[in-house]
């Protein structure tokens, strides 16, 4: 599992319908809307799913682009290479 | 109530996301958050793919990478795109290259794993018999964009100095050479004058051949908030495709291909006819000159520009007259305009006149060497500028600026380089293009490749593979799957992105420092170890290269350069550690580095008693020049027989040859192969629907892709992206190049397309 913090720019006159997206997806969590524009939103999901939601919404009316902030694979890492990770959370 | 680590996880994802927004946080502050953001260490870098240098704080537990975020103090204020932050897995990818290998028995025999010690003796063979054989001229190294600073500055000096070969280039030709040629023959200099804090202070941003939404994600959000937050920002956007950057424009100019000259000539007519321009910087600061480097007068240049009046440059481009007003006086009216520009400008056989053209409009106008004003070249990879435009590292240049033609600045290098006056061959190498022509024609016998895969990336692939066949390869790669490969003689596994420690450089004169932060992978090495082991195996003297580190590479390079006006000096690798970047010129460890170029009180090359308040030093008149330079179409424009412009470029979530992207699952569910952009109207006449299968013929080859039929390329107009090694584009396209910058025009040739079956 991956858990992703993102920023998601909006046109001002969207934002309430995709905020709104946002809260009917189980994957996301708002965390607001900001300056207007900026919403942001984390995901925590299998990065298989976490494409296909950015993709999802990035499709929405008045999205405009999504930037990443943050991304930790840790758990994925662990499942995918076990032999490099030896250190337990 | 208790919380999870996961909710921990997820709340310090939140938090980090807001201090994004409000710029609440800084690099330190992130650096010490690694308990509540469940990792040991975070370790400043700075991304891996395009030009924009996106600053990254990687996360380390243990000994591995495990997490990524966006660096809050870098230019970037923590944002990083999708690519961006899915670069862990790459590192872990399942087919990493991490021990030496050799072909033993030619070409068609398999790798076989070997010692270091097997594998540089054998690569160094290859070398000793080619220079044998063919002298100098024999050998050639062909770097990247994306090798680290350190890594271009030594292997530029073990060619030109060590094994007096001027065949050093690589594949910023293919990309960048154009923006070089014209901020050379513009100003004198090479590299822009401002920097990304011209995006919060301009009000018109005049975008040309660049799809920034795709290309450079982080800069276009810059883009688009500053139009938010100001309403009164007007945004042009120039591009036969109606991508998604056009979605913030005021002005889409949809043009045909190849014609970007007429218009940027047109709009200079409308600046002068309407007197939007501004005579008195013209007067201080400018010089007009015609294509033989005569100089003319304002009033001849006048008189060239009645050859773009709006009725024509529509019939040339096909944009209405109106807008061709419109955007002109756009331009000129705002109080601060910022041209952004990229492969649709460079990529072109005018490549280099186009970009004078952009250049003259800021000229004409004096919108430039001021906050929010002038000519800014998008850089495609992460350290093309860095490394290989600042360090000399093409066939043509020496380090900061000079050129092999010009022996006082071969002397200078010799010099400092502290080898015999006379040592660097006065005769340029090839560049990338001749190269391959001189591979196949056996002229030259081996090539060290370098962090690139021309096997994927040249135009007219199937003529230049032919030089990959015949020439003895070694490479440093870090992926099996690179076509390259199947050419290479000699495999030597590098140490990949923050395995190692170095500089990159990026589109606005910033360099930022990548710390290691976790252990090579298998028998990997820092490739500035493998450069120094093989060339002292091929029989390089051991005093030009004995540097302990890569600290060591880039202190003699930044002494180097303080006896240039590029003068970083100032950039230690001590500062870089603490800050995220520094913008030259930077003259002293005090100096914070420089915003703006060729301006008074912030350009540290221009006295503060100048008379004028802007000098473009880098021209011995100390004036830009203005040129008169016609519009020329396409090498292969659309004919009866080719009807369509064929055209490629990159998609998001793919990055070049998807040797990195390709390995992210994400990413390449998002584009798992090429496709063809066609317009419903062009796909109604042909009988194509979404996702048929369309034949594209070319004079070169032909290929079959699934369509796309979209409005996003105009009628007569199809693109392709040139990701997918299945499906390798530019089999398609010929090799024309600039006749100055030797770039190739992987923007238009002309096909025809058709539905399978």
């Amino acid at each position: 599992m991956a858990i992703a913090g993102f920023i998601v720019q909006v046109m001002p006159d969207a934002a309430a319908a995709v905020e709104k997206y946002v809260a009917a997806t189980a994957e996301l969590t708002s965390y607001g809307l900001h300056e207007e524009s900026s919403l942001i939103v984390v995901a925590d999901s299998d990065s298989d799913r976490l494409e296909s939601l950015m993709n999802e919404m990035r499709q929405l009316d008045g999205v405009l682009s999504i930037y990443l902030t943050s991304l930790n694979t840790e758990d994925e890492l662990r499942e995918e290479h076990p032999e490099l990770c030896g250190h337990s959370s | 109530m208790t919380l999870s680590r996961r909710d921990l996880l997820k709340g310090a994802a939140a938090a980090f996301a807001l201090s994004v927004i409000h710029g609440g946080n800084t690099t330190a502050q992130a650096a010490d958050s690694a308990k509540q953001d469940g990792v040991d260490k975070w370790v400043k870098g700075v991304c891996r793919y395009c030009g924009t240098g996106c600053g990254v704080m990687v996360g380390v537990k243990g000994d591995k990478a495990v997490s990524i975020k966006g660096d809050p103090n870098n230019h970037n204020q923590g944002l990083l795109c999708l690519k961006g932050a899915m670069l862990i897995p790459v590192i872990y990818a399942a087919d990493r290259v991490t021990h030496p290998m050799v072909r033993k028995g030619g070409k068609q025999s398999p790798f076989t794993q070997v010692s270091w010690d097997e594998a540089l003796d054998f690569a160094a063979a290859g070398f000793k018999k080619a220079l044998q054989e063919g002298g100098p001229e024999a050998v050639a190294y062909y770097g990247s964009g994306q090798a680290l600073t350190e890594e271009s500055y030594i292997a530029n000096k073990i060619w030109k100095a060590g094994l007096r070969s001027n065949n050093v280039d690589g594949n910023p030709r293919l990309c960048m050479a154009s923006a070089v040629g014209g901020y050379t023959s513009t100003f004198g200099k090479d590299e822009p004058m401002g920097s990304y804090n011209d995006f919060d202070n301009a009000t018109c941003f005049f975008i040309i051949g660049s799809n920034t939404s795709e290309a450079h994600p982080v800069l276009f959000r810059r883009i688009a908030k500053r139009k938010q937050n100001s309403p009164e920002v007007k945004v042009i956007v120039c591009d036969p495709r109606r991508t998604n950057t056009s979605r913030i424009a005021d002005e889409h100019v949809t043009f045909i291909a190849g014609t970007d000259l007429a218009l940027l000539n047109g709009m200079a007519h409308i600046i002068v006819k309407e007197e939007l321009d501004d005579p008195r910087f013209m007067d201080r600061h400018c010089v007009f000159k015609d294509n033989d480097g005569n100089e003319k007068s304002f009033d001849e240049y006048k008189a060239f520009l009645e050859d773009y009046t709006p009725e024509k440059v529509e019939a040339i481009t096909g944009v209405p007259k109106e807008q061709v007003v419109r955007v002109a006086r756009m331009f000129a009216e705002s109080p601060n305009t910022l041209s952004l520009w990229c492969m649709g400008i460079n990529q072109r056989v005018k490549g280099v006149w186009a970009n004078n053209l952009i250049h003259n409009l800021h000229l004409i106008t004096g919108q430039i060497c001021r906050l929010g004003s002038g000519p800014l070249s998008l850089t495609g990879q992460p350290n093309a500028c860095g490394g290989v435009r600042d360090g000399g590292a093409l066939s043509h240049l020496l380090p900061a600026g000079r050129v092999i033609a010009n022996e006082k600045h071969r002397n200078e290098i010799e010099e400092q380089w502290k080898v015999p006056l006379g040592t660097i061959a006065p005769k340029p190498g090839y560049h990338t293009v001749a190269l391959f022509e001189a591979m196949a024609k056996g002229d030259v016998k081996a090539v060290f490749i370098h962090c690139t895969n021309p096997a994927h990336t040249l135009p007219n692939l199937n003529k230049h593979t032919k030089g990959l066949e015949n020439c003895f390869i070694v490479q440093t790669e870090a992926f099996a799957d690179a076509e390259t490969l199947k050419y290479t003689d000699v495999l030597l596994p590098p140490a990949f992105w923050c395995e190692t420690d170095g500089v990159y450089g990026c589109t606005e004169r910033r360099y930022a420092l990548i710390e290691q932060a976790i252990p090579p992978m298998g028998e990997c090495r820092p490739v500035v170890n493998i450069l120094m082991d093989f060339a002292k195996r091929v029989g390089v003297d051991e005093k030009l290269i004995s540097y302990k580190n890569a600290e060591e590479i880039w202190d003699e390079w930044r002494q180097l350069s303080a006896k240039s006006t590029y003068n970083f000096a100032g950039i230690t690798r001590e500062r870089l550690r603490k800050e995220s970047g520094i913008k030259w010129p930077c003259p002293d460890e005090k100096h914070p580095g420089t915003s703006i170029r060729y301006l008074r009180g912030e350009d540290p090359n221009v006295p503060l008693d100048h008379p004028h308040k802007v000098w473009f030093y880098g021209n011995p008149n100390g004036k830009a020049n203005i040129f008169l330079r016609p519009h020329q179409g396409p090498f292969e424009p659309a004919d009866a027989e080719y009807p369509f412009v064929l055209t490629t470029g990159r998609v998001i979530e793919q990055w070049h040859t998807a040797t990195m992207t390709g390995k992210v699952p994400e990413l390449q569910r998002a584009y798992p192969t090429a496709f063809v952009e066609v317009n419903p109207q062009d796909a109604e006449k042909l009988g194509i629907k979404n996702g048929d299968q369309v034949l594209l013929e070319t004079r070169r080859d032909k290929m079959t892709l699934p369509a796309r039929v979209t409005d996003t390329c105009m009628p007569g107009l199809v693109f392709a992206p040139f990701f997918d090694k299945n499906k390798l584009i530019n089999k398609l396209f010929h090799d024309a190049v600039d006749a100055v910058s030797k770039e190739p025009e992987y923007k238009i040739c002309a096909t025809k397309v058709s539905k399978v079956g």
